[in-house]
């Protein structure tokens, strides 16, 4: 019912952006500064019941940046982060606490617990889609401590676990004991965590997974991999805080683990600004120091303060309290300069350079014997047989419905023949997955493209980088950076439409490809921008060896730049060959002009 | 063999209950695709009001009468919460919201009842003598529930079918871009959607009140066992909500007589997983559980 | 009385349309024509409300509609039919009409539903029956009776004969004429240029977002140029000049 949109913007909450005034560094910076404040001070001035508060602000941070990660970073609608600091807590408690084992053992118990919970919630994600697993992590959150509460022979049930570990609260270095110690680098840790996460490839292929998969697909990845490792780090950190939750508090009962600790995290993370790296703690601060301290009186009304805080934010400030905050300083001190992408240092470097993979020296780039497609009742390819010589751009014509995108698509793995084979560089590729065609060296473009919003310029052609598997290619690597370098701090939605496209083009030729899919590359370009284009694509076969096969409406277009041209209709191949034997073809005359057959 | 008729017959009745939260959550999500999480808040609301207003003495037409009363309040609250659920959908990029909002309302209820009621269950009289079945003697409200959906089942057929407002509001469900086309008032008929789903479950809170625990806690429940008879009947099937709604009831009354009543929603957990990794669309549904 | 002036508009930030101009008068039918991709859906969903142009203006009877939402340009008289035969497949014909016509007079309805019924009577036998069991062609007919009974003032019709046989065409632009003659303009997208001339006035050909030829049905019937615009050739390419004369 809802349409998500697409090319990058299907994804529900997300705000990143990398430099400036209120870029991920000062943002990591101030929120240390948070951090170590919320610790040092307490104990400068003596106040034990302010250091306990605030250490407990400091484990739910932890938990709210990791639910952060999931949210914003990997798209996923979860709650089950309640359930996982419990799970942890609580196997402290029954290890340590209930059965005397030192707190070593069961801090380590608690851990793997708590983690393995997290990667459970990984499978609904892998199989539905959005709030079915929200829904499903509500579920689990709800039964946990009511399992906690039943299976009372092993968590002594509503009676509680006590957690003696005088220890680890002694003053120990400056004052501050150990337990505060370790939380204190937790909560830094995280923080840090977060911010590198984003700087390397896995934190940008995680987002690229969540916005768009089938992209992250044509790169060479899974995303089903990409999710559950999103969920493992979750759990990770999650349960990290959960097992200094007992030795902190000394006392663990199930109602500490109701369900709405999970809603908790998730709205901290809302009001906080979802995807901004200090979001959680602002969030957290708000959402649980207002209500408990400030408020302490008023403590029934702490659940209606908390409800109406997260309504009102997601009414008039969806973009939380540090998400607008950011926004107003990045409109404030915009850049006038034009951002501009140049192909100019790509095409500088030469063929012999090894941009790209050995190919075997016989062979065509790609060929089709016989596909079929069947969608239903419709035949969508029909016995297509298609022969793409190696270093030829080839266009791939036809009207509406006449099975071009669907070959295309089955081409770069995103669907599947019912008959008929193909292959690519000579290697079968019928049941290849997207991902595996990707690694022979395939790379595709889509009809709008898909270019990531949350991500700058750079990091959206880093993406290619990342995905390059071939051996480390300097040139090219020098050659993105030349290009790239100068929009490091630049929003995508700052290029015009053309740039996006060349963009998104760049960024395949930087997985350094020799197969290249366009689909309707020349949407929404000009005229002229269509001249440039089909110069750029000369010089990438002419320089850089690469095959082009372009599926394209543009007509004109095609005539001019293609090597050879398939027209197909209603799933079947027309005509075959060079641009002048096409276009001499009457039958496809007709097809194009639009004459009907009697 | 008593406990094996308890078990159907309880469970048939609760399931029902079930059943109306589940029709309920078809209503809303046909036209706008939203999951409204206070569903089972709203049910609660609606024996709240049940045991407010409902006279000790009551008889039928009383009852009746304030049946009616619970389904209209309930609507009204919840043409607000639509109100406010679909206003920020309207203009940004931000699909999701609703399920901040619908969670942050559901929040907000609870609270509200804890603050006006206190934490504990209040007690809802059931009007009505309890009847025999099966040599077992069972409250009336086991019964008044199955009853209540199938009407609910029956007249939103009827409503869809009949009458021009409901042809409307189905026709937005099969094709969205059709139905602006032809003019229909979207927006409108999504707000009246929020307002027919408040009708069908204030009613049926007030009307079972007797076998709901009605306490700020318990909703959740409510809406947790209604979203899996939903999801196992597939989402939009009203049909398929009762079927799914018998199912969970006789499961979680089964789980309570044999394995201990605090594994009810662990139960039913287990099921909507077991459902959501082998037949995400349910028994009826449309395709509408993507698999990515 | 539609006036479109200067309109840019696309799907998100992919640009499609680019400074289209152009009229409809009431009685007239005017025909878009041009090879595919080129954008005339484009142009009709912008008219329509379902897209909202980034620049540019639509007046339809001296108001600015551009920004409004689908449904309230219909309301106010512009009705849309999609391409591909779009209907309410649960609903039964005769609910599918009534769903068209629920803005409009009682007694209008009645006759205008009539008359529909009278020119279409494959509508009227199948009218118990869900709009999934008719075929493509009578679903069209349906599409089309759906926005007659509305009785709009302009209408905009996305490639009617798209997938449908030859022989199912006379009636539908059958209606299209006597529409047409009754008062309502039209603004009709066709791919096939054969089909939809001879009742047109006046034919708009659209190349790369905008329109690169305009006239009478007349003096658009066998001009070359349309043929080129169609196979993409350019003008000045010599070597086809001679797949010109085909």
């Amino acid at each position: 019912m809802m349409v998500a949109n697409q090319a990058g913007a299907s994804q529900p909450f997300r705000e990143t952006s990398s430099r400036g005034l209120f870029g991920r560094a000062s943002e990591t910076r101030l929120g240390a500064l948070l951090i170590i404040a919320s610790i040092v001070v307490p104990v400068l001035f003596g106040s034990s019941y302010w250091l306990h508060i605030l250490l407990l602000v400091n484990l739910y941070v932890v938990v709210a940046i990791c639910q952060n990660l999931l949210l914003a970073d990997a798209g996923q609608v979860s709650f089950g982060q309640g359930a996982v600091f419990g799970v942890a807590a609580y196997t402290v408690g029954i290890v340590s606490g209930l059965n005397g084992y030192p707190l070593g053992l069961g801090l380590v118990a608690g851990l793997a617990a708590g983690i393995v919970l997290g990667l459970l919630f990984a499978l609904p994600a892998l199989r539905v889609k959005g709030f079915y697993l929200g829904f499903v992590t509500i579920a689990a959150a709800t039964v946990m401590p009511e399992m906690l509460n039943a299976f009372s022979e092993v968590t002594n049930g509503i009676n509680g676990i006590g957690l003696r570990v005088r220890w680890l609260r002694q003053p120990w270095i400056l004052g501050v004991s150990p337990l505060a110690l370790a939380i204190m680098t937790l909560s830094l840790g995280t923080l840090f965590a977060h911010n590198f996460l984003r700087r390397t490839a896995v934190g940008r292929l995680m987002r690229v997974a969540a916005s768009s998969p089938e992209t992250a697909l044509t790169l060479g990845y899974r995303p089903g991999v990409v999710r559950s490792l999103a969920f493992l780090i979750a759990a990770a950190g999650t349960s990290l805080a959960g097992v200094l939750y007992g030795p902190l508090l000394g006392f663990l009962s199930p109602d500490a683990f109701h369900f709405d600790l999970s809603i908790f995290f998730f709205f901290a993370v809302i009001v906080g600004g979802s995807g901004r790296l200090m979001g959680p703690l602002v969030g957290t601060a708000i959402l649980y120091l207002v209500p408990n301290v400030l408020l302490v009186d008023l403590v029934e009304y702490r659940l209606v303060g908390y409800g109406v805080t997260a309504l009102l934010i997601m009414l008039l400030f969806p973009d939380g309290v540090v998400g607008t905050i950011a926004k107003r300083i990045r409109l404030r001190s915009a850049s006038t300069k034009r951002a501009v992408l140049s192909s100019q240092p790509l095409l500088a470097m030469r063929a012999g350079q090894e941009l790209i993979r050995q190919v075997p020296e016989n062979g065509l780039a790609v060929k089709v014997c016989g596909a079929r497609r069947r969608y239903g009742q419709v035949l969508a390819l029909d016995g297509v047989n298609l022969e793409v010589g190696r270093n030829t751009i080839h266009g791939l014509v036809g009207p509406n419905g006449s099975g071009k995108t669907t070959l295309l698509n089955i081409l770069s793995g995103l669907s599947r023949l019912d008959g008929g084979t193909i292959s690519v560089f000579g290697t079968k590729a019928g049941t290849l997955s997207a991902s595996d065609i990707a690694k022979l060296g395939v790379s595709r473009t889509f009809q709008t493209p898909r270019i990531f919003e949350d991500l700058t310029v750079w990091e959206n052609l880093q993406l290619g980088l990342d995905a390059n598997r071939g051996p480390k290619n300097p040139a090219l690597i020098a050659a993105c950076e030349a290009i790239g370098r100068p929009l490091a701090d630049r929003r995508p939605d700052e290029l015009p439409h053309a740039q996006r496209r060349m963009l998104e083009l760049l960024r395949c030729i930087a997985t350094g490809p020799r197969l290249l899919f366009l689909d309707e590359p020349a949407a929404g370009l000009s005229g002229e921008e269509r001249g440039r284009f089909a110069e750029l694509l000369r010089r990438l076969r002419d320089e850089l060896d690469l095959t082009v096969v372009l599926v394209e409406h543009d007509l004109a277009l095609v005539w001019k730049l293609a090597d050879e041209i398939t027209v197909l209709d209603a799933g079947r191949v027309v005509e075959s060959g060079s641009p002048d034997k096409v276009v001499g073809n009457p039958t496809v005359q007709k097809l194009f002009w639009g004459e009907r057959d009697a | 063999m008593d406990e094996f008729f308890i078990i159907v017959i309880r469970g048939i009745g609760i399931g029902a209950v079930y059943s109306l939260v589940a029709i309920s959550f078809n209503v809303v999500y046909q036209s706008s695709g939203i999951l409204n999480f206070a569903q089972g808040h709203m049910l609660i609301l609606g024996g709240v009001f049940g045991s407010m207003f409902l006279p000790p003495d009551a008889g039928v037409l009383t009852w009746l009468a304030l049946l009616i009363a619970a389904g209209l309040s309930i609507a009204l609250l919840m043409v607000v919460q639509g109100y406010i659920t679909l206003l920020p959908l309207k203009s940004s990029v931000e699909q999701h919201s609703w399920l901040i909002t619908t969670l942050a309302v559901s929040v907000i209820i609870s609270a509200l009842i804890l603050i006006t009621k206190g934490p504990f269950a209040l007690v809802v009289r059931d009007p009505f003598p309890p009847f025999r079945a099966f040599g077992i003697e069972t409250p009336a409200a086991y019964a008044i529930a199955p009853i209540l959906a199938i009407a609910a089942c029956l007249g939103l057929g009827w409503f869809h079918r009949h009458t021009l407002t409901g042809l409307a509001m189905s026709a937005i469900s099969q094709d969205l871009e059709a139905a602006r086309a032809a003019g229909i008032r979207v927006r409108r008929l999504q707000i009246l959607s929020f307002a027919i789903s408040g009708l069908i479950v204030g009613a049926a809170g007030f009307g079972v009140g007797a076998i709901l625990s009605i306490s700020p806690s318990s909703p959740i429940n409510y809406v947790l066992n209604g979203f899996v008879a939903a999801v196992i009947g597939g989402i939009g099937s009203n049909a398929g909500a009762l079927v799914g709604g018998a199912m969970v009831g006789v499961l979680s009354m089964w789980a309570a007589y044999n394995v201990g009543g605090e594994y009810q929603n662990a139960v039913s957990l287990a099921l909507l997983v077991v459902i959501l990794m082998a037949r995400p669309q349910g028994l009826f549904g449309r395709v509408l559980a993507r698999q990515v | 009385m539609l006036e479109v002036q200067g309109l840019f508009s696309g799907y998100g930030r992919l640009p499609i349309l680019r400074d289209v101009s152009l009229t409809v008068a009431p009685g007239e039918i005017v025909l878009v024509l041009g090879p595919n991709g080129v954008g005339k859906t484009t142009l009709l969903k912008s008219i329509a409300g379902f897209i909202r142009p980034s620049a540019g203006s639509v007046h339809f009877e001296g108001i600015e509609i551009s920004g409004h939402a689908p449904e309230e340009i219909a309301q106010g008289g512009l009705r849309f039919v999609f391409e591909g035969h779009r209907v309410f497949p649960e609903l039964t014909v005769a609910d599918n009409i009534r769903l068209g016509g629920m803005l409009s007079m009682k007694g209008e309805f009645e006759s205008r539903s009539e008359r529909v019924l009278n020119l279409f009577p494959m509508l009227r036998q199948k009218y118990r029956q869900p709009a999934r069991d008719l075929s493509g062609g009578q679903q069209q007919m349906l599409a089309l009776s759906q926005a007659f009974v509305a009785k709009p003032r302009i209408l905009l019709c996305d490639e009617p004969s798209l997938g449908l046989a030859q022989a199912i065409l006379p009636p539908i632009f059958e209606l299209l004429s006597m529409w047409a003659s009754e008062g309502t303009g039209i603004l009709i997208v066709e791919q096939y240029v054969d089909v939809a001339l001879p009742i047109a006035t006046r034919g708009l050909v659209m190349e790369n977002g905008m329109i690169s030829l305009q006239g009478s049905s007349l003096e658009l019937a066998g001009n070359p140029r349309i043929r080129q615009i169609y196979l993409g050739l350019d003008r000045h390419m010599a070597i086809h000049r001679r797949y010109l004369s085909l």
